[in-house]
């Protein structure tokens, strides 16, 4: 019974980690219909940013933020100039860009900051926990779930948010009413990079800071975000919790640890033959 | 000339080939082995001259284990600096070191240039259980020797391979000597392991049991993971249940060792820690998991850690440091990457300076399988080597919090 209780705390905690990637892929498709490969590489990127500076001597409540806004730029940046020249190009032409930006972030990672696995430390103080849920694991929670709220307000109630909105919803009679729909795009894709760092940066205390960290992850987080609604932000952090758990419980009591990692693509593949819109997605018709 | 020679062979009983090509071809041949024969009475391997000797290797330089590529960084330092030394018996050493990506067909692909473009007397060092199961036929059949390859798989130890040439204990061995510790020192200690969903894991498993024999029945629980899993969290609350008195964790990335240290500290559990000899090192492995966490893991050595905080006063440590220093100046000294070259280029100056001048193919594997007993800098005390370059002998050692300290006389792996 004990065991069965860790489990479960053991897969809501990894649970909002997918979650938190899952976030940022999601934003992203929204607003080009693209699943980005690179999330991943791109979080763990930013993520040895935020080591680096902690590294330093930077407190680690100012080198968060100071991350989130790097990878913001990174993300704005790579939008602006590696994908905007490939903007009408057939679908597998972006998908071959995203698996070279994959390459190229693990590549130049280990390159810049070396292959051995660094222990990166919680931020969060270690009276927070218990025997059952360690601080680390309350953190994380709250801060995906700041995340998400934060990423509501800003859609619900900012006139940028609104802008981004209609940018997504329709390119043509947004650049009509003035919105500049391609900066918009790349901010969506700053906005993405940011809340993929806070993803890394959360993961890398229980999973260690390597250029490798995030490949494992970015499967689930893939899983989490189809289950969700690969169209609705809100359904990312239940859908990731629901990964998380039933990965460790099917792993642990029902097919055993060989097929865990195969229960999440079962989880993908099924959810795209019963239900391709999610839990939680919209449905989405196209009217000819 | 060998190539030559071989191509005409096979081109010559063509079907297509007109009476008279194949004449022509024959008598060619002919001509070429004669002149084969005449430089073979100089002993030299093809990549052999007065002044040089040629070898290759494949690394992967990129693709998932690309931190272990640091083998090939560390090669070419070591045989520079003997080259800087005047080389071996007045020839200078020329490493070829092409990436291999762990793609096995591209190992074989770049192994085949390596031999018949690159000319190399000798494949050294090639990296992986993967890229070295795809070349080891082809070498085999060509009789090219592959001196002193990294992997301790145990198929590459058979007599099926005979130009392999091992330095790196086979796992079978480590698994013997680490288990023959339980039996003499907690016989009926509960046994729980959590292993890498592959041969590696497997193979130790298998040789725990073994070698437990009639008390295999300790084993309790087996659990096992995958390389790409981001955490082994729910796996260590599986086996946590078990409240089992030793926990065996066969794994090659750090990862999954540092999380069950931590984890298991978590949960309240204090088993003992049976690490595995590529998976102890006190910087890349334990003090991620906490060092507090992981006092009184037990493991076996054969060579010391550089990077162990406990030894920088040892003589052989400071030599190496001092290497690294001045050959690959700035990089990552915890890399067990960097280490292992060191202590192998010793073997290989050894196996080249006795085969003298007859540097044929045949003659340094004769030489490569016989060597003399010897230590070798690096080496812990007590452990040398004797025939064959593998290393057979291994001290069980024990973590004190800040360095892995021997707690055994050696011990020689048998089976």
């Amino acid at each position: 019974m004990d065991a069965l209780l860790f489990q479960i705390t053991s897969g809501i905690t990894t649970g909002f980690i997918y979650a938190s990637l899952a976030l940022a892929l999601v934003m992203i498709f929204q607003s080009t219909n693209h699943i980005n490969f690179a999330q991943g590489e791109m979080a763990m990127f930013s993520t040895y940013i935020a080591f680096t500076l902690v590294q330093a001597g930077v407190p680690f409540w100012i080198a968060f933020p100071t991350t989130l806004l790097g990878a913001f730029v990174m993300g704005f940046v790579i939008e602006r100039f590696v994908l905007r020249p490939f903007a009408d190009a057939p679908v597998l032409t972006i998908v071959i860009v995203f698996i070279g930006l994959l390459v190229i972030f693990n590549s130049i990672a280990g390159w810049i900051f070396g292959y051995e696995m660094q222990p990166f430390p919680s931020p969060f103080p270690h009276s927070w926990g218990t025997r059952l849920v360690s601080a680390h694991q309350l953190g994380i929670a709250v801060v995906t779930l700041s995340v998400l709220a934060a990423v509501y307000l800003f859609f619900r109630f900012t006139s940028l948010g609104l802008a981004m909105r209609a940018a997504a919803q329709n390119p043509v009679s947004s650049r009509l009413v003035g919105i500049r729909v391609g900066l918009l795009l790349a901010v969506g894709w700053g906005l993405a990079a940011a809340i993929g760092a806070v993803a890394g940066i959360m993961a890398a205390p229980i999973v260690f800071l390597e250029p490798n960290m995030m490949a494992g992850i970015m499967i689930y987080a893939f899983a989490a975000a189809l289950l969700g609604g690969i169209n609705n932000p809100a359904g990312a952090v239940p859908g990731g919790i629901i990964v998380g758990v039933l990965e460790n419980l099917a792993g642990a009591y029902v097919v055993g640890t060989e097929l865990k990692l195969t229960t999440a693509l079962v989880m993908i593949l099924l959810v795209l033959l019963i239900r391709p819109a999610g839990l939680f997605g919209r449905t989405l018709r196209t009217r000819v | 000339m060998t190539r030559k020679r071989e191509l005409f062979a096979f081109g010559a009983p063509s079907a297509t080939a007109s009476r008279r090509q194949a004449l022509l071809a024959s008598a060619v041949g002919l001509l070429l082995l004669a002149g084969g024969a005449a430089a073979s009475d100089k002993k030299y391997a093809p990549g052999v001259t007065d002044a040089e000797i040629v070898m290759g290797q494949t690394m992967p330089y990129s693709g998932p284990v690309s931190f272990a590529s640091a083998n090939g960084v560390g090669d070419m330092a070591f045989l520079k600096m003997l080259n800087e030394q005047g080389g071996i018996n007045g020839r200078k050493l020329k490493l070829i070191s092409l990436d291999d990506g762990y793609v096995p067909p591209k190992a074989l692909e770049q192994t085949r240039k390596l031999v018949e473009q690159d000319n190399v007397a000798f494949i050294y060092s090639s990296l992986g259980t993967g890229p070295i199961s795809a070349t080891a036929k082809y070498l085999t059949d060509r009789k090219v020797p592959h001196l002193l390859f990294n992997a301790g798989t145990d198929k590459f130890y058979s007599s099926e391979f005979p130009t392999l040439v091992p330095y790196f204990p086979r796992y079978a061995f480590q698994a013997e000597v680490l288990t023959r510790w339980i039996l003499k020192e907690k016989p009926d200690a509960k046994i729980v392991c959590l292993y890498q969903n592959d041969d590696f894991g497997r193979n130790f498993v298998d040789g725990l049991k073994r070698v437990l024999g009639a008390k295999a029945g300790n084993v309790i629980k087996e659990v096992s993971f995958e390389v790409r899993d981001p955490s082994v969290d729910s796996q260590v609350i599986s086996l946590a249940e078990t409240k089992a008195d030793i926990i065996m964790v066969a794994s090659v990335p750090a990862r999954p060792v540092s999380q069950a240290i931590r984890k298991a500290a978590d949960l309240g559990w204090k088993p003992v820690f049976l690490l595995m000899p590529v998976t102890n090192s006190v910087e890349t492995v334990l003090r991620a998991g906490g060092l507090e966490n992981a006092v009184g893991a037990i493991s076996a050595a054969w060579m010391k850690d550089p990077s162990d905080p406990g030894l920088q006063n040892d003589p052989d440590v400071k030599a190496w440091n001092a290497w690294m220093d001045k050959y690959i100046p700035g990089a990552d000294k915890r890399n067990n990457s960097y280490h292992f070259p060191y202590l192998k280029g010793w073997m290989l100056k050894n196996i080249l300076e006795r085969a003298g001048n007859d540097l044929s193919r045949e003659n340094l594997l004769k030489v490569a399988n016989t060597m003399p007993k010897m230590s070798l800098p690096l080496l812990l005390d007590g452990i040398t080597i004797e025939g064959t370059p593998e290393l057979r002998t291994m001290r069980i050692i024990r973590f004190n919090g800040t360095t892995w300290v021997p707690i055994s006389d050696p011990i020689t792996a048998t089976q």
